[in-house]
């Protein structure tokens, strides 16, 4: 009866075609950079790097990324873990809102929330302006650009991380800990350090891995801010200036940044005891905290919900204002429809969000067809070659964004073995394969998941009852696990729709993606459907979100 | 001598209040024992003397000194919690020295107590050892190691058995005992367990809904319980005339000698003895009734008609 036992076929075709794939895609193009890197005139050098290490400048750029990076895990670790702290132990009533709320920035395109961002904190944005007149200053009290710009705005989109990660692993606090310690004499930060964060450590340490490697590769923020070179805006200029082989070596560079930090959590998480996560533990009673200290977190708390809706509304009463009228009046209102109807009437307009609703459902499918049924076997008989496949899958999460556009331009620029000998870069489908590329990791893991959860007896019953594999996977396990599974596959279509970094440097005429033009139009003063764009895609997002909720509730909370 | 007070102690979670004018006086150096039904607030009224909740009225007060609003912190008691809390992260050494290093004791001091309690609670051998490599039973017994190491004004237990198995729970209970005598600590002990309570106990108080119904002696408690929430929670009990009797207290003998007559319904055996359920057919009334096992088998037998009488000395005639 052994399931084991039986040899099957499909599943070593299975691996091999994915282990295929994976090779040809990523870890194939990645070697295509490094020689582009190396290489030059057909001949070994290490010129390249010589001209990358040996000016300042340069040097100077990849400073700063990896400053942008630690900053962003300092402020988001901060920030992200004391609102996880307060949403377990302080929040009563409208738990569930102020959960959802604080999760929310992860439903917006970055590209979107930076120009946000802009048309309320920027030169002549609505705070700013507002704040101007209320001082009675004679020009705006801070400029927007640079270092802290970048980091606030990065800050405010990636806390989300720390505090989903940190939110759930408090969930498997075993409150009678927190209590036995101050039976013994603890003060609260004693507890916190020794109770409470040895807890929540693998959680920091898997966000702090993420939100490095997210500020160091973060680009909209760089990009449309400015004021503070970056190694993935010198990537794009490199690009545009036809220096592929300097973009391949500060693509490598950015690559060893993220690595070198990657490697050195993981040192840290190994060299230190986590404890484990304990089901069966007492659940957190809501503190009475001391009214002042209530009253402090309820402020830095709704400050950071007012930053989180604030931007919205502001893009969303944008977009009804006329062009003229957001860049004459101080106070934009004159009100008009005329923002949408040209989007909706041109259909030339019209392309970029249709082109990416296509890709980035394209990308979701591709990504589950490969990675529903390598979960399920991934889940199901682990095995060595298991292990190989999830390893390579699982590749594109170590990769900035940045890297994985420029190792696809560097392979896939001339013919190539893997795309039929047909040169990828400037057709259609090249983002498409960059967005799946990127959702792999994520749609493994959220797979494995939903799949893990499915009890075995279920499947088991099948069986028993005379159901062949195929049916049992198709009568009972894709119903029971469908709904995970897809939940995972529409936050991935979130993240592609408005995906920018790849996009900048892949796009071509026939899939301009609607991130590029919400940015173009942006630039060409065309703001008003640039915001009417960001409007639609949050539209799109939070529709999505809708099905997510129906879905899977319990993804979030 | 400190006793420990409790008065009229009120707590009110959501709109429902889980303790009614609770009124306490735990004597110093007592094994006081609180007995009750599951979610009648004994854990509640843990929680008010360890000072992890204030509660809605009353005041708490230790030797004379009110300490309602102390911190926990600051209250030095050692509490034994129901999955024994113990720190995952760290040693059995480690777990027990704890309050001493959070009470900043001086190193030698500290190690010298440490090992002290390991010694107490027969754990010198697995002080290395991280706590999820332990058995049920060393786990509880690191953990009440723990919570007598700061040397508390009182200790506190919340269930601590409800993990063991019936043999083990026996065994600590009876160290539990021990450590208790040698120490002198104010201990209050949860159960719901009646037998656990009456064998271990000085006193003991029943509670029920969120009211102490009664406290004395297990003796008292069983022989002369207050109401009859008491006495069938305390064992099993027969309303006979408006009094509480215990099953041992009847006996029954030839139909015809001037007691109730009943009918045996059921007759179960539990070892020592021999249980009887009996009917009293003209009114329904049920009664339990308990004879000796002398290993010749029981006197009735199901449907046989009999008297039900009084016995203050447990003696069941023959017929
Ligand atoms: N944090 C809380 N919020 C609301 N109600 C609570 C809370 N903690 C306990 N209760 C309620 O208070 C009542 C008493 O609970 P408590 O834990 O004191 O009971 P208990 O006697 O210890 O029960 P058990 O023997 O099952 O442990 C219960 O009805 C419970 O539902
Ligand atoms: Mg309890």
């Amino acid at each position: 009866m052994s399931t084991q036992a039986r040899k099957n076929p499909v599943l070593p075709i299975w691996y091999a075609v994915t282990a295929l794939l994976c090779l040809g895609y990523v870890a194939f193009p990645f070697f295509y950079t490094l020689r582009s890197a190396t290489f030059v005139d057909g001949s070994f050098t290490l010129d390249v790097f010589g001209e990358f290490f040996a000016n300042p400048n340069h040097v100077q750029v990849a400073v700063n990324s990896a400053v942008l990076g630690l900053g962003t895990v300092l402020v988001c670790g901060i920030l992200g873990t004391m609102l996880a702290l307060y949403m377990t132990f302080l929040a009563g009533k409208r738990k569930m809102i102020l959960h959802i709320l604080l999760l929310s920035p992860m439903m917006i395109p970055g590209v979107i929330t930076v120009i946000a961002f802009i048309q309320l904190y920027g030169e002549s944005g609505l705070f700013t302006k507002a704040l101007q007149m209320l001082l009675n200053l004679p020009s705006a009290p801070y400029s927007f650009k640079g270092f802290g710009a970048i980091l606030f705005v990065i800050a405010y989109t990636q806390y989300v991380y720390f505090y989903l990660n940190v939110y759930v692993a408090l969930k498997y606090l075993d409150y009678a800990q927190v209590e036995a310690a101050r039976s013994l004499g603890a003060s609260w930060g004693r507890v916190f350090k020794d109770v409470i964060f040895p807890v929540i450590k693998p959680a920091v340490l898997l966000s702090t891995i993420l939100t490095f490697t997210s500020g160091v590769s973060s680009f909209s923020g760089p990009n449309l801010i400015g004021g503070y070179k970056v190694l993935s805006t010198q990537i794009v200029l490199s690009k545009v200036n036809n220096h592929l082989e300097m973009a391949s070596v500060q693509a490598v560079v950015m690559f060893a940044i993220s690595i070198a930090v990657m490697l050195l959590v993981r040192w840290y998480g190994r060299r230190t005891r986590s404890v484990q996560a304990d089901r069966t533990a007492t659940k957190v009673v809501p503190l009475r905290a001391h009214p002042a200290l209530l009253l402090a977190t309820r402020i830095v708390v709704a400050v950071q919900i007012l930053l989180i809706l604030l931007p919205i509304a502001a893009i969303v009463y944008l977009s009804f204002m006329t062009t003229g009228s957001i860049m004459q009046e101080i106070f934009p209102h004159s009100f008009t429809l005329e923002n949408y109807q040209t989007i909706f009437a041109k259909p030339r307009v019209l392309q970029p969000l249709l082109n990416s609703l296509e890709m980035a459902t394209l990308a979701v499918a591709a990504g589950l067809l490969i990675t529903v049924p390598s979960a399920y076997a991934l889940v199901r008989r682990p095995s060595k070659a298991g292990a190989v496949v999830r390893f390579l899958l699982m590749l594109p999460a170590a990769l900035p964004a940045s890297l994985i556009a420029i190792n696809l331009i560097n392979a896939f620029a001339t013919e190539n073995v893997f795309a039929f000998n047909v040169p990828l870069i400037g057709s259609f489908v090249i983002l498409p394969i960059a967005y799946t590329i990127m959702a792999l990791p994520m749609l493994l893991s959220s797979n494995e998941v939903a799949i893990g959860s499915l009890h075995r007896s279920l499947e088991e019953a099948s069986k028993s009852l005379g159901a062949g594999p195929l049916r049992t996977f198709l009568h009972v396990i894709v119903p029971n696990t469908m709904p995970g599974i897809l939940a995972g596959g529409v936050l991935m279509f979130i993240r592609m729709i408005g995906e920018y970094t790849m996009s900048a440097l892949l796009y071509g005429i026939h899939n301009r993606p609607i991130s590029i033009s919400i940015v173009t139009n942006m630039q060409e003063y065309e703001t008003g459907i640039s915001l009417a764009y960001g409007v639609l895609v949050i539209l799109v997002c939070y529709a999505a979100l809708a099905v997510i909720f129906r879905l899977d509730k319990n993804r979030f909370v | 001598m400190s006793d420990v007070v409790l008065q009229d102690i009120t707590h009110r979670y959501d709109s429902e209040d889980v303790l009614k004018h609770v009124s306490l006086t735990i004597p110093h150096g007592a094994f006081f024992t609180l007995l009750g039904p599951s979610g009648c607030g004994k854990t509640t009224l843990l929680r008010v003397l360890a000072g992890f909740i204030v509660p809605s009225a009353g005041r708490v007060s230790i030797g004379g000194k009110d300490i309602t609003d102390l911190p926990c912190e600051k209250r030095n008691m050692g509490v034994v919690f129901q999955n024994y809390a113990l720190f995952p992260n760290m040693t059995v050494r480690d777990n027990i020295a704890y309050g001493l290093k959070v009470r900043g004791l001086r190193r030698n001091e500290r190690e010298a107590r440490t090992k002290r309690y390991l010694a107490l609670a027969g754990l010198e051998d697995y002080a290395g050892r991280h706590v999820q490599e332990l058995s049920g039973g060393q786990q509880q017994r690191v953990a009440v190691a723990r919570a007598l190491a700061i040397e508390p004004d009182m200790l506190l237990l919340d269930e601590p058995m409800s993990n063991l198995d019936v043999g083990l729970r026996a065994r600590m209970r009876e160290e539990i005992r021990a450590i208790q005598r040698q120490t002198g600590v104010t201990t209050l002990f949860i159960t719901h367990d009646q037998q656990e309570a009456l064998s271990i106990s000085d006193l003991v108080a029943v509670m029920n809904e969120g009211e102490v119904l009664q406290v004395g002696t297990p003796e008292e408690v069983y022989n002369h319980p207050g109401n009859a929430f008491v006495a069938n929670f305390v064992g099993t009990a027969n309303a006979i005339d408006g009094l509480q009797l215990r099953p041992e207290q009847l006996a029954l003998t030839q139909a015809g000698r001037g007691g109730t007559t009943v009918r045996i319904e059921q007759v179960s055996f539990t070892g020592p003895s021999y249980e009887y359920l009996v009917v009293d057919e003209r009114n329904g009334s049920r009664y339990t009734v308990l004879e000796k096992n002398l290993g010749q088998g029981c006197t009735w037998s199901v449907g046989d008609v009999c008297d039900l009488v009084q016995d203050a000395q447990g003696r069941t005639d023959t017929p």
